[in-house]
């Protein structure tokens, strides 16, 4: 029958963590997340179209602590679904599925979204004359 | 071989008829055209950080950056309900709870389109 129950992957609970279920674990979430920087980005332009009292408000928050985390955070969340988007058009043309190269091109990913995020971290404090 | 079965009884429950194939390729036809805009996007944003309401009206009110602006929009929210429907069809088991979910998204997605595309017009005409 074509209805019977057949077996459900993957078992989280019962496999060894391995890098690439950690990266498209994190896919999903950074995903997930862009969401609520979309959300973030639209309420922003709506302020900003709302006039300079309404704008005044969003820079407060976005300036807050807490704001600048966040759009840290977005930044990354950017980067990362970016670069491992680009992942994923690899495996799309049929390049790159061989266990190592796995691993090697998730090494990539971590880095050149980690070093894209201190750059643009960087850069925005630098812009501001925060930093030297 | 022969068999009572109807063809129909045999292809049910392998498997989706829907529209898998043009929801994949839209997918990836967004995340293409995001990968530029995203860049630019995080550009602007960096470039207009602690700017006062006059400057950000002027640049993101050019037409150029306005247009460009609306185009991210736009395809960040198609590219964001479809990995969504994804997420949902993968983990939500409970029919309804998946139709409720996905129906929600998509309407607060055009939601949010409606409203990121009328600050943006609002935008460029205060700029004009």
């Amino acid at each position: 029958m074509a209805t019977t129950e057949r077996p459900m992957t993957p078992h989280i609970l019962i496999y060894r963590w391995e890098i690439t279920m950690i990266l498209s674990t994190l896919h999903r979430m950074t995903g997930i997340c862009l969401c609520g920087g979309t959300i973030l980005l639209v309420f922003w332009l709506a302020c900003a179209a709302l006039g300079p009292g309404a704008f005044e408000v969003a820079q407060i928050i976005v300036g807050h602590w807490l704001g600048q985390l966040a759009l840290w955070f977005f930044t990354w969340c950017l980067f990362y679904h970016m670069f491992n988007g680009i992942r994923h058009m690899v495996w799309d043309v049929g390049y790159g599925f061989e266990i190592q190269t796995l691993r090697i091109t998730g090494w990539l990913v971590y880095l050149a979204a980690g070093g894209a995020t201190v750059f643009a971290v960087l850069l925005g404090y630098w812009w501001l004359g925060w930093l030297f | 071989m022969t068999t009572l079965r109807s063809p129909l009884s045999r292809a049910r429950n392998h498997g989706s008829a829907r529209s898998g194939a043009h929801h994949w390729w839209m997918q990836k036809l967004t995340a293409a055209a995001l990968i530029p805009l995203g860049v630019l996007l995080a550009a602007l944003l960096i470039f207009l950080l602690g700017s006062d309401h006059q400057t950000v009206t002027v640049w993101v009110g050019n037409p150029i950056v306005a247009a460009l602006m609306m185009l991210f929009v736009g395809v960040a929210l198609y590219h964001a309900v479809l990995g969504m429907q994804v997420i949902y069809e993968d983990y939500i088991h409970n029919k309804w709870i998946k139709i409720f979910l996905d129906v929600g998204t998509k309407f607060f997605g055009f939601l949010l389109g409606a409203i990121a595309l009328f600050s943006l017009v609002r935008l460029a005409f205060l700029s004009a």
